[in-house]
């Protein structure tokens, strides 16, 4: 886990909450190349403890107050995201986002426009990208090991059993966590399925939503996935709240169909016609593995971040870099989902 | 004249007992709150914390309560409501913040005034995970993590706050509660379906665990008879064997019987597991400290299970985000330093190796339903297959 460089780059974290607390300060921690210059989150107090706990030189409460860095982890809930972004970008800093990237596929379009304009470099944390099992599926799908893909199934259970949220949570409110359970967890399962399919392009053709006291918990939805060689294939998607269902991505090819459960220490099982699955076990099962993603990602971005001189960040590929399509399927779900729950409130 | 309310029929004229349910958006809670909605004569309420939590319970068809409390006395204001408050609200955090929210808690539960029962649900988790009989008693039980440790101490101030402010607390130690969608059935229909598992001892340890329709029973009779105040365990009565068990979770599956590991294997691999139990937490760290430091630097408190009770007394005690938050970072720090993942927990194996639980348990009647084994066979099937392959729909 070391960078090429010498001088560290100077890191500065924006929102100082749980997931950057647990996962993205231990897993920066690991690189050698990077150093955290502050952290910045209107809770002051928050921000100074996680500053003292891991040694961090400065903690601020507003983005304006903070010295300059070279680059930041945006990791406030997405509903308050857009403008930070627009800001950090503004003061020259390349941007790393928890996910879901954005609000809306406007909003993505343009932080990705400014971000271009500025040339400084902008990823998400889609973290499973980064697992053992997804790698080792887009590489078989994208081999045809058991032939072309023919369908692919997302499915998921969003953890409401033990929310451990409070009543100031970001997570009460549907338009700071983006609409719900499908923005906030089935983001990851969406990512994932559309980074190993490799999609291009993709279009929902049906979807129904369950939404209580304003919040979305349960969607299923229908649609295509246009794949490389422009062929489209049809996608299922299932995330739910309120009923436990199977959790993972499946692809159904020709010969066989391959299923990556969600957790990041799993196999990757292919049931085939044959009698038995075949099973490539996970050489990394005894880790943690979630931990291990972080860093990767972050090691990840670090290296372009180090490979990318002031003002070129050409070759950046900014709208897979920051899953653009996934954002779509999200917003696509959200306005069909709506749309039908309208009309079905029109029609009683 | 009868009324319906989700799908249970009260008889105007006899009061129904009102009952609330803390955490009844938690896997046990909201169990609980399906099952004693069906019961008659019982009228039950959820309360839930958060706008997400209590979205659950609304798609459940159950009512439900979210308290504008910031206070226990504003929180037990609410909850004198009612004439039973089940206590299923199991806080997440640190050991600093459990034990501030749990504090909280035992203040508004004890804060009910004398007209409203309450019944805390513990966990056998107390006596530890793994133990022989005579380790750990009923009177002096011994946990051997946070999660027993914590319910043991709320337990403990929850008694002498309801003790002194005349409140009716029973406190239930419950078996492992199994289930279609609670965790322990997730994890049998795992071992299950796993093909290199053998099952310890050949599964004829008692499971010390709970069946959730029993639990519902067995809540349903106490809000019903109300009895004195008391400690009791809550289990299967007869208590099953793990054998029994994971061989309901396998048929529900559709598998076969999972394997043996014999006796001699099983008592090989499990007896280092209760070194040092029973024994005071001093001289518990001590030997932990030596192995301890014969292992630095590739591990840290982690590594020592005594030092890690010890730290987490220490946290829970002090209440301070800022230690916790210190000795956090510390630890992550070696973690992403060294790629070494921490101490895994104890898990369920571990439970596999114990005794029964000690000391007396709760009776309750109109358990003999038998097991749904349809249901476990949909959650297995819900939990293992994805849903059909999708149909295309090109545009």
């Amino acid at each position: 886990m070391t960078l090429r460089g010498i001088e560290k780059k100077a890191v500065g974290l924006i929102g100082a909450g749980d997931v950057v607390e647990l996962f993205h300060l231990p897993a920066l921690a690991g690189l050698s190349g990077v150093r955290v210059a502050w952290t910045c989150d209107r809770d002051r107090a928050r921000a100074a403890r996680v500053a003292r706990a891991w040694g961090i030189p400065a903690s601020y409460a507003r983005l304006d107050e903070c010295s300059d860095v070279d680059a930041v982890l945006v990791a406030t809930p997405v509903g308050t995201r857009g403008e930070l972004v627009t800001e950090a970008l503004g003061r020259g800093w390349h941007c790393f986002c928890e996910k879901p990237f954005a609000a809306s596929l406007a909003e993505h379009a343009q932080l990705v426009e400014e971000a271009r304009r500025r040339q400084r470099l902008l990823g998400a944390a889609y973290l499973r990208r980064f697992y053992w099992s997804t790698r080792l599926a887009r590489r078989l799908v994208e081999a045809g090991c058991f032939g072309r893909l023919q369908g692919v199934i997302i499915s998921g259970t969003a953890p409401l059993k033990k929310t451990g949220v409070g009543p100031t949570s970001y997570r009460n409110d549907a338009r700071a966590s983006g609409g719900g359970v499908l923005a906030e967890t089935g983001c990851h399962a969406i990512d994932q399925a559309l980074y190993i399919a490799n999609a291009r392009r993709l279009g929902v053709a049906d979807c129904v939503q369950v939404t209580e006291l304003g919040l979305e918990i349960e969607t299923r939805a229908l649609g295509w996935l246009e794949l490389p060689r422009a062929e489209r294939v049809p996608f299922s998607l299932t995330l739910s709240g309120i009923s436990e269902v199977y959790d993972g991505v499946v692809l159904d090819c020709e010969c066989g169909q391959l299923r990556l459960h969600d957790d990041p220490r799993a196999d990757v099982e292919v049931l085939t016609h044959a009698e038995d699955p075949v099973r490539f076990a996970n050489p990394r099962a005894a880790e943690n593995l979630a931990m291990a993603a972080f860093g990767d990602e972050w090691l990840h971005f670090a290296e372009a971040l180090e490979g990318a001189p002031d003002l070129h960040s050409e070759g950046w590929e900014y709208e897979a870099e920051t899953g653009r399509l996934t954002s779509e399927m999200i917003e696509q779900c959200y306005r069909l989902g709506s749309r039908r729950a309208t009309a079905a409130g029109a029609g009683r | 004249m009868k009324t319906e309310w989700s799908g249970r029929t009260v008889t105007p004229g006899s009061a129904p007992t009102r009952i609330a349910i803390l955490g009844a958006s938690g896997q046990i809670g909201l169990a609980l709150l399906r099952r004693l909605g069906r019961q008659p004569q019982l009228d039950v309420t959820g309360i839930c914390r958060s706008t997400l939590s209590a979205t659950r319970v609304v798609q459940a068809g159950g009512e439900v309560l979210v308290p504008s409390a910031s206070s226990p006395a504003e929180l037990a204001r609410c909850l004198a409501n009612f004439d039973l408050v089940v206590n299923c609200a199991l806080p997440s955090q640190g050991p600093a913040g459990n034990a501030r929210a749990n504090e909280a808690l035992a203040q508004a539960l004890a804060g009910v005034g004398p007209a409203t029962s309450v019944l805390h649900l513990s966990s056998v988790a107390v006596y530890g995970n793994a133990f022989v009989a005579g380790i750990t008693s009923f009177k002096r039980p011994c946990p051997e993590d946070r999660y027993g440790r914590e319910k043991l101490s709320m337990e403990r101030r929850l008694r002498q706050l309801a003790g002194e402010r005349g409140v009716r607390l029973w406190i239930c130690r419950l078996g492992h509660v199994w289930g279609p969608e609670l965790n322990w059935s997730r994890i049998l229909l795992t071992l299950a379906a796993d093909p290199d598992f053998r099952l310890p001892f050949d599964g004829m340890k008692p499971s010390n665990a709970i069946y959730i329709d029993n639990l519902a029973a067995a809540v349903g009779e106490l809000a019903r008879r109300r009895p004195r105040p008391q400690t009791w365990n809550l289990l299967d009565d007869p208590q099953r064997s793990w054998r029994e068990l994971l061989d309901l979770h396998g048929q529900a599956a559709g598998r076969l019987p999972v394997a043996s590991m014999p006796a001699a294997e099983s008592a090989a691999r499990y007896a280092q597991l209760n070194q040092g139990r029973g024994r005071g937490l001093a001289a518990r760290l001590v030997v932990d400290l030596g192995l301890w430091l014969k292992s630095l630097p590739s591990s840290l408190i982690a590594s020592s299970p005594a030092l890690q009770a010890l730290a987490e007394t220490a946290l829970a005690r002090t209440k301070s985000d800022e230690l916790e938050s210190r000795l956090k970072a510390l630890y992550w720090r070696a973690v992403a330093r060294q790629r070494l993942h921490g101490v895994s927990p104890p898990g369920p194996l571990a439970c596999m190796a114990s005794d029964a639980v000690p000391g007396p348990s709760l009776e309750y009647s109109g358990a003999a339903l038998g097991v749904d084994l349809i249901a476990l066979a949909t959650y297995a099937d819900a939990l293992s297959q994805p849903l059909a392959s999708p149909v295309p729909c090109h545009p």
